[in-house]
């Protein structure tokens, strides 16, 4: 059951897919590109992990509150920008991990 | 889709991984009542839109499979509940997404009239599907 400061959501509990994505790939110390990171529920999760991530949104306003949550959880790491997968231009070292969170 | 996918792959170093997580496509998610100790079945929900994407997105994913741009490295499946205080709290959750699911003909009536004789303290119990799928880039060129 929710406590009242939950927020309604129809992701999976947190953790539930950090556990599964972990099965087949090590996040730790990796460079991340997230593509349809919405408002960076899942990007907070791995970024503690990760050495850098690119998080890609379409939605700006999703990105703006995206970049508030994460740096009120002093999460640094994180280069959130505005574009789609299929528009992708991301510049700097290539990434071991990409990530489809819920938006192929 | 098997665009994005090509993209992605144009930013990982050789060997990269590349993780989709999405709803799984042969498992609608299910409306049940829940009680301690009691549960209820009351039916799947459909969603006619997303449905079709979810397929797609599966296609194109076997399809860089089969081009050997990506090669499996496995798939997981898993299932989460979430329990609603009621049928107006139902309705907000359905609505979270862009492209909500909805009840079959007659399946809200049949909820509501469930409902109306729960027992106490029930709840409903909303069960989702995911899958995630991960794959590694290969160095052939497509």
């Amino acid at each position: 059951m929710r406590r009242a400061s939950e927020e309604l959501t129809d992701y999976p509990p947190p953790g539930m897919e950090m556990r599964l994505i972990q099965r087949f790939v090590e996040m730790k110390g990796r460079r991340i590109l997230e593509l349809g990171c919405g408002y960076g529920r899942l990007t907070r999760e791995f970024a503690p992990l990760a050495s850098t991530v690119v998080a890609v949104e379409p939605d700006r306003a999703k990105i703006a509150l995206a970049r508030r949550r994460a740096a009120a959880e002093g999460i640094d790491n994180v280069s959130f920008r505005v574009g789609s997968a299929e528009r992708l231009r991301v510049g700097g070292a290539p990434f071991d991990v990409a990530l489809f969170s819920w938006s192929l | 889709m098997v665009h994005a996918l090509e993209r992605a792959r144009q930013h990982l170093v050789p060997g990269g991984v590349l993780v989709c997580i999405q709803p799984r496509r042969i498992k609608r998610p299910f409306i049940a009542i829940t009680a301690p100790g009691q549960r209820q079945p009351v039916g799947a929900l459909v969603n006619p839109v997303f449905e079709p994407l979810i397929s797609a997105a599966e296609a194109a994913i076997q399809a860089v499979v089969q081009e050997q741009q990506f090669a499996l490295i496995g798939k997981t499946h898993r299932q989460f509940r979430v329990r609603l205080a009621g049928p107006s709290e139902l309705r907000r959750y359905l609505h979270l997404g862009l492209l909500p699911s909805r009840f079959p003909a007659g399946g809200r009536q049949l909820l509501q009239a469930q409902w109306r004789s729960r027992p106490a303290g029930a709840r409903i119990e909303v069960t989702e599907f995911l899958a995630v799928i991960a794959l590694r880039s290969t160095s052939v060129l497509a």
